[in-house]
């Protein structure tokens, strides 16, 4: 365990070296997930999947609606247990992250608690965690999703996408080690999509941290992410990998050039065809 | 806005209410027990039967308090411990339904025997109250969303973290609707404990003034002990209205 904390927080001096970079944070090991209809009916959500995450690495999952990716990403944020093989997070099981209050979440539903204004929804993982607040570490990340100004807002007072900047931001203020990201985009609209994308990116770039992202949107997978997993679906597994060469930072210019583009479309083709065979079949 | 509506709405049914009160009286259409609203005032506009009303109903009002304190207490600390060992609901809302169920009009003769005249209207009233607040207090707790709770799991939040500062929030307005019922509860099991031989309270002056045959009397006592449950009513409504505009 304490090795597990030199490791996370690392000295900044000793920098990092390559192999503490390409090594595993999460390691997914065979995992199967049933789900138990009744007694006697059941679904097989996922079944054997293995793969890799990297320290500081952005992962984005996408696939045919119901192929399993929220009950993934369930499993690695600590919710949910596989009904076979192992998941681990840093040589760890999830819940132990958990415990460290080590990991950050932002869903389609933002989940903010509405009797509390902008600064207490920011403040609540220091609350749930039993720190002490810090005033200036919520106001910096106020400033981060632009909503200084909204401080003493409640979230019936904010738009959509004020709402999800909050609930991302809430998910950021421990400098978690693991990042969990389902659709957290997924309810706007495309311009304000594409914006909030560009902000994640920039706050990403700043500290980057091991993302899992789900999302629809393949744009959004390969403007943010560092590789893409394409899943399929019945049963459930991962069937593609797509590393993405862009450089960062990444800007407006960059979703226009012509190595994203062609990115974007062969992916695009891949889920097509994916789904095609799942419509024949 | 919608307040106001619905307070003028509330004045306007009260109106008609004392309006056909006092029709039906002064008619006799339902006989000579049932009097005119205003000869149920005369008879309290002499000072020693207002005051007698008046102390009666305070010892009333004080065992309905107490009743609402402790009821409320017991059942928030039950809803509670339901909550932080889960194990322990089952078996809590069990044996709350269970006291619930017992009729407390049985309990009555039984208390007078435990816990002694002074103390039964105190206990019925909490009794009535306690599984109000219990009810109210466990859909509060799960007012949450699936997501809000997820949130909460993921920071790596207590149980009880999680209930200081999530489930128990979201369960305010649940608790105040819990505290209304029981207002209204606790004033009738005070009256009700009183009634069983107490020495003193509205429960007391019912008995006496229906065996004695006193009209007037039993009306005035039947108005105290509405008024005391209104009273309740808006007090709580104001502590409502007092803690929104400071924490929401
Ligand atoms: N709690 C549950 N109980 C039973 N079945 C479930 C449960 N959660 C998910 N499933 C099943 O698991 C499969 C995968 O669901 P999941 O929500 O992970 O898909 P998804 O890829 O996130 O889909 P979408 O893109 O539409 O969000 C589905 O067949 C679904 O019916
Ligand atoms: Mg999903």
């Amino acid at each position: 365990m304490a090795e597990f904390q030199k490791e996370t927080l690392g000295s900044p001096l000793d920098g990092s070296p390559p192999t503490s970079v390409m090594q595993p944070f999460i390691e997914i090991d065979g995992v199967s997930k049933r789900f138990h209809l009744s007694r006697s009916d059941y679904v097989d959500a996922l079944v054997d999947i293995s793969f890799e995450i990297y320290r500081n690495e952005f992962v984005a999952l996408v696939g045919p609606s119901g192929c399993g990716k929220s009950t993934l990403l369930r499993m690695i944020a600590g919710l949910d247990e596989p009904s076979d093989g192992v998941i681990k997070v840093g040589d760890d099981h999830p819940r132990e992250l958990i415990a460290k209050q080590r990991v950050g979440m932002a869903m389609q539903e933002h989940g903010l608690m509405p009797w509390l204004d902008a600064v207490g929804n920011v403040s609540l993982p220091f609350r749930l965690a039993g720190l002490p607040i810090d005033p200036e570490r919520v106001e910096e990340l106020l400033e981060l999703v632009k909503l200084s100004k909204f401080s003493n807002a409640r979230p019936s007072q904010l738009s959509g996408g004020m709402k999800q900047r909050l609930s991302i931001a809430r998910a950021l203020v421990l400098q978690p080690d693991l990042l969990i990201l389902d659709e957290p985009f997924g309810a706007l609209d495309a311009v304000t999509r594409r914006m909030m994308n560009q902000e994640l990116q920039r706050i990403w770039s700043r500290k980057p941290t091991t993302t899992v992202l789900v999302t629809h949107s393949l744009e959004e997978a390969v403007f943010l992410s560092d590789r893409i997993l394409m899943m399929s679906p019945n049963p459930g597994t991962v069937i593609s990998e797509y590393p993405v060469p862009l450089p960062r930072p990444r800007t407006l210019e960059t979703s226009r050039e012509k190595d994203f583009l062609s990115l974007v479309e062969s992916v695009t083709a891949r889920l097509d065809e994916i789904c095609a065979t799942e419509l024949l079949s | 806005m919608n307040d106001i509506l619905a307070y003028s709405r509330w004045c306007l049914g009260v109106v008609i209410l004392i309006l056909a009160w006092e029709i039906t009286g002064n008619r006799g259409w339902l006989g000579s027990t049932w009097p005119p609203l205003s000869s149920i005032f005369d008879y309290l506009n002499s000072r020693p039967n207002l005051e007698l009303l008046v102390r009666n109903a305070g010892v009333t009002g004080v065992n309905a308090v107490l009743g609402l304190l402790f009821g409320t207490l017991i059942g928030a600390l039950l809803a509670i411990l339901g909550f932080l060992i889960p194990r322990l609901y089952p078996g809590l809302s069990t044996f709350a339904t269970f006291v619930n169920a017992l009729p407390l009009i049985a309990l009555g003769p039984l208390l007078i025997i435990t816990v002694g005249e002074g103390a039964t209207p105190v206990a019925i009233a909490t009794l009535s109250v306690f599984f109000s607040f219990f009810v109210a207090a466990i859909s509060g707790i799960n007012q949450t969303t699936a997501i809000q709770r997820d949130v909460t799991i993921v920071f790596g939040a207590s149980r009880w973290k999680k209930l200081r500062f999530v489930q128990l929030p979201a369960a305010v307005p649940r608790l105040f609707d819990g505290l209304k019922l029981g207002a209204s509860a606790a004033v009738l099991g005070a009256i009700l404990g009183e009634w069983f031989g107490s020495g003193s309270g509205l429960g007391v002056i019912l008995v006496s003034a229906m065996q004695n045959f006193q009209i007037e009397l039993l009306w005035s006592a039947a108005l105290f002990g509405t008024l005391l449950t209104i009273t309740g009513f808006v007090c709580i409504s104001l502590i409502r209205i007092a803690f929104f505009r400071r924490y929401l």
